[in-house]
């Protein structure tokens, strides 16, 4: 569905990716992990178009049947109507806006009026906090619904991939366990997700694949449950002796 | 209210708006009549300067430079062919033919401020917070510094004076309730929120789909648009333009209405511009009498302080409250729900 090959970015005065290649089938949950300042974030920036990259090529098929599109010369707005949501890190809530009104600016780029309505009263079956907290405005939610609503925000675009960045972020673990669930039943519907994250063991316990970013370039890959079991990325990432 | 009422309502507002305009003519005297259009122009500026400034969060400071040329192109397009023969020697032969008539001149100089905005725009808007306000008080200069070296078109430092008074209290104020009109529909159209959720969250908002730089430019130029018009307006109620018309002094003024009307609040932009205008020019006699010139200025300055400390968001914040919630007192029907209990 998504496939980097070699890319390079810049961010400012520092090489930010120094040429990575990945890929992400349909149906994945695929898991970056790496410390802070890898090159997560900017990889998943760069994916949604919200950066630009130096060289490589990123192609991305919506699904199956269709042929593959360069997306790394695309704007932000297309991708996003191509497919491809992004949550960026920290949540990024409209703070003065209610639950709903954040739900509808992520339609933005549709215009099927009823089918919205639709998918906001499905959304807020799934999330029950946001029929319950309609009216609220985003800054009055808590952590963990704020992140629920993030993940709402996207979905309602129907995009074919989503990018988490950083989702268990500030959140209790009790929280991260709820959003990781989210995460899986949104697999089991067919959604495809590639997840940045700092909590390293959750991440690879859900992900069908993972890879390990550092210093800009992919260290290493695997399933899941390989990399869990690698002794380098114990020690480095899951806090082992 | 239903549809019938509405345009009640606009045509009973039409009549009472041209009464009360025909009546300021007739019954003031030419000062009292040209404050009151100052006060209309600046009420175009302050609410123009608000799509930029209050709804998609660019702090500009760029109006004057378009007022400046919206001004001069005004002036020359509606200027007779044997005057401007005359004043301006190395203007183009295909303007100095022309004799427009006073509104496709005013739309002329708009349109030239917000093509301007464009291409300004694209570099410039890519500057965030105090960058943007310095590059945009840039623009005031280089504005100014063609206006005074452009000799042959602009006449330089001397300017064009002894222009036909041409702006009355109708152009303006067909202009105020066309700026108005239109930011109030753009605010409340999915153009405006998409402005609002620019200058809320861009990161969230690019991430949505939201094509940040172009609205960025729409939102400029727009402004740039009215800045313009009241460039042309302004210029026609004092009869003269110079490259010293318009300085970043009211850019500084134009940003405290916005500032204390409330960032994002027509009413508020509104308001203050008429209060600001009518008591700089009542306390003129005032600071005459005591002796202290610039004291309004110090006034003023003092009221932004304790405005910024004491309620950030300006009189309405973004919001724009009721003003004529009390009216409905009057024309309220009886609610079928109460009142006829046995």
């Amino acid at each position: 569905m998504l496939r980097i090959e070699d890319v390079h970015v810049r961010r400012g005065g520092t090489h930010a990716l120094r040429g990575i290649s990945m890929t992400v089938n349909a149906g994945e949950i695929v898991a970056l992990i790496g410390a802070n300042g890898a090159g997560k974030t900017t990889t998943l920036a760069t994916i949604s178009g919200l950066l630009r990259p130096e060289s490589g090529t990123l192609s991305y098929a919506r699904c199956a049947e269709a042929a593959p599109i360069d997306i790394g010369r695309m704007r932000a707005e297309q991708i996003v109507q191509a497919g491809i949501s992004h949550c960026p890190e920290g949540r990024q809530v409209f703070a003065a806006l209610s639950v709903t009104e954040n739900l509808r600016i992520g339609a933005y780029l549709r215009h099927d009026r009823a089918a919205i309505d639709a998918d906001i009263a499905d959304l807020q079956t799934q999330f029950p906090i946001l029929r319950t907290r309609a009216n609220v405005p985003g800054d009055r939610l808590s952590g963990g619904e704020q992140m629920m609503l993030v993940i709402g925000r996207a979905l309602i675009s129907r995009p074919k991939l989503l990018l988490l960045d950083e989702p268990s972020l500030g959140l209790a673990p009790q929280l991260v366990e709820q959003i990781f669930d989210i995460l899986e039943r949104l697999r089991r519907e067919g959604m495809t997700i590639l997840l940045v994250e700092q909590n390293a063991a959750m991440a690879l316990d859900i992900a069908d694949r993972a890879y390990v970013l550092e210093a800009g370039k992919i260290v290493l890959e695997g399933t899941g449950k390989d990399l869990a079991g690698n002794a380098d990325v114990q020690r480095a990432y899951l806090g082992a002796a | 209210m239903t549809g019938g009422t509405k345009s009640v309502m606009a045509a009973l507002t039409l009549v009472v708006a041209s009464a009360l305009i025909y009546g300021a003519i007739h019954a003031f005297d030419p000062y009292t009549v040209s404050i009151i259009g100052f006060v209309g122009v600046n009420i175009i500026l302050a609410v123009s300067l608000n799509i930029t400034n209050g709804y998609i969060g660019l702090f500009s400071l760029g109006h004057p430079a378009f007022m400046t040329i919206g001004g001069y192109l005004s002036a020359i397009l509606v200027m007779a062919p044997e005057r401007k023969a005359v004043m301006l020697k190395s203007l183009p032969d295909m303007l100095v033919t022309q004799h427009w008539p006073f509104l496709p001149a005013l739309l002329a100089g708009g349109l030239l401020s917000a093509a301007t905005a464009v291409i300004v725009g694209f570099p410039v808007l890519r500057l965030r917070g105090h960058y943007l306000a310095v590059a945009t008080l840039g623009l005031i200069f280089i504005v100014q510094s063609f206006a005074v070296n452009l000799s042959g078109i602009t006449r330089g430092a001397l300017g064009l004076s002894g222009l036909s008074a041409l702006t009355n209290l109708w152009w303006v104020y067909l202009f105020v309730a066309l700026t108005i009109y239109v930011c109030w529909q753009l605010k409340h159209s999915s153009l405006g929120r998409t402005m609002l959720a620019i200058r809320e969250n861009e990161l969230a908002a690019s991430c949505l789909g939201i094509n940040v730089a172009r609205t960025r430019v729409l939102a400029f130029a727009l402004g740039a648009f009215f800045a313009g018009i009241g460039g042309g307006l302004w210029v026609h109620l004092v009869t003269l333009i110079s490259p010293n018309s318009f300085t970043f002094l009211m850019a500084f003024q134009l940003v405290v209405m916005v500032v204390l009307g409330g960032t994002g609040s027509i009413t508020g932009a509104a308001i203050v511009a008429v209060i600001l205008t009518i008591s700089t020019e009542f306390l003129r006699p005032v600071e005459e009498a005591a002796g202290l010139f610039g004291a309004s200025q110090m006034i003023v300055a003092v009221v932004v302080l304790l405005v910024l400390i004491f309620r950030p968001t300006g009189l309405f914040g973004t919001a724009e409250p009721d003003l004529f919630a009390w009216t409905r007192k009057f024309t309220r029907r009886p609610d079928p729900s109460h009142g006829s209990q046995p």
